[in-house]
């Protein structure tokens, strides 16, 4: 089982991915702050984030999970779910 | 329904021509922001778009549509009255009826009683057209087709606020014609999908004709228009419209894809449609396409809706960046939720 900080360290390269030129924001990203607030992303980003965990990781998410999560949760949720708890 | 490949020696389908239509006034993002009160930066950020057309009152969609056609007719030598079937599209369009597309077919001067058929399919309206037209000439039942598309976009500024500075407006042509070839070339592929499960979440009604029509209209309809509740409303939700786009664009090319037995770097150039930069980026990013080979311009003209296709091929053509033995994929995805693909094998001989 990958453990929280991996997935932590896997959902920053994603968003690195994603945010193509502005990749550079996520470097020292505060892990417990609102992590679609922080990065200044909108509600078809929190779309496509959302899209792209449920690819990588085969779990059940929603765009309301995504939209409120810090780094830290959204890695513990997708761990959680990953373990089906 | 899925069209396979023509038999060695049959007719096939080719693009004899495409043609566009831009109106001259541009409208960047930074003015249009300011006026609608928009935080600056807004369309650049969230779609991906720096400045649009807008046409002008008089300007109307049949318009737009007649002058990218007589380009493509112009491009490829051929008299309006040499074409057999006219197939028209317009998210915007001017009047319940008649169909816009017979003001196309009058402005081209065709005398001939040739059938003007409207293709309803909102922005997927282009890969609808070249999914209809492809059988009827494969099967020699024309001999020539001109799918054209005529899209005022802005219109949407009178009911919907949030979407109005993310569509453009435009008009553009394919001419298509039947050709005898010694192998299965031109429209290898075409399939089309309609999604009918979240049809609300993308819809314009209409209470009376939009501001095409409008313009032309008598004070009464004036006064029908100004009341409440008579407004032409339209809604939009972008969570399921860009999570469907995705999806549904990705699975149409893999669908493709698999019956061509192609792989991805097999096909030269991807036209899809231009509906936010965002789609674009997470359809690449999720189906594995080469962002390389993915053609833009939602920067410069909006989203054009089934102009938007068109309109790509025409620039990609006029820009020689097409040669003959490539292969292109287009795709599009639009209200309904209306969908396809349409895989294109530029001709050796003949044909774009």
């Amino acid at each position: 089982m990958t453990s929280t900080g991996a997935i932590q360290a896997e959902i920053l390269d994603m968003l690195r991915e994603i945010l193509g030129e502005r990749a550079g924001d996520v470097d020292g990203l505060d892990p417990n702050a609102p992590l679609l607030f922080a990065l200044e992303l909108d509600s078809l980003d929190a779309v496509d984030v959302t899209m792209e965990l449920k690819r990588r990781y085969r779990v059940e998410l929603s765009e309301t999970d995504t939209s409120n999560a810090t780094l830290a949760s959204l890695a513990a949720l997708v761990q959680g779910r990953r373990a089906g708890v | 329904m899925t069209v396979e490949t023509s038999e060695p020696g049959a007719l096939c389908t080719v693009v004899e021509s495409a043609g566009s239509y831009l109106p001259q006034t541009v409208v960047r993002s930074s003015e249009l922001e300011r006026v609608r009160g928009f935080t600056p930066g807004w369309c650049e950020d969230r779609a991906g778009i720096s400045e649009r057309r807008r046409a002008g009152p008089g300007e109307l969609s049949h318009h737009l549509g007649a002058e990218a056609a007589r380009s493509a007719l112009a491009g490829a030598g051929v008299a309006a009255d040499e074409v057999d079937l006219i197939l028209w599209s317009s998210t915007w369009t001017e009047r319940l009826y008649p169909s816009t597309g017979v003001f196309v077919k009058r402005e081209l001067g065709l005398t001939r009683t040739v059938p003007v058929i409207e293709i309803r399919a909102a922005c997927a309206g282009f890969i609808a057209m070249l999914f209809m037209a492809d059988p009827l000439l494969r099967c020699g039942a024309v001999r020539r087709v001109l799918c054209v598309a005529g899209e005022r976009g802005h219109e949407c500024e009178q009911n919907h606020r949030a979407a109005a500075p993310l569509f453009g407006d435009a008009g553009a042509a394919v001419l298509l014609a039947a050709r005898r070839h010694s192998r299965p070339t031109g429209v290898l592929y075409s399939r089309f999908y309609t999604a009918a499960a979240e049809a609300e979440l993308c819809v314009r009604t209409s209470g009376v004709p939009n501001r095409g029509a409008f313009e032309l209209a008598t004070a009464s309809d004036a006064a029908v228009e100004s009341e409440p509740g008579n407004f032409t409303r339209a809604h939009w939700d972008g969570a399921s419209i860009f999570r469907n786009a995705v999806t549904c664009m990705g699975q149409a090319t893999e669908d493709a894809l698999s019956a061509l037995r192609l792989e991805r770097d097999d096909i030269d150039h991807y036209l899809y449609h231009q509906a936010n930069k965002k789609i674009l980026s997470s359809l690449c990013r999720q189906y594995s396409i080469p962002a390389s080979r993915v053609a833009q311009n939602i920067d410069l003209v909006g989203n054009t809706s089934s102009a938007s296709v068109p309109l790509l091929l025409a620039r990609e053509l006029a820009d020689g960046k097409i040669s003959p033995g490539q292969k292109i994929l287009m795709g599009a995805f639009g209200a309904g939720y209306a969908y396809g693909v349409v895989v294109y094998e530029v001709p050796d001989g003949g044909g774009a």
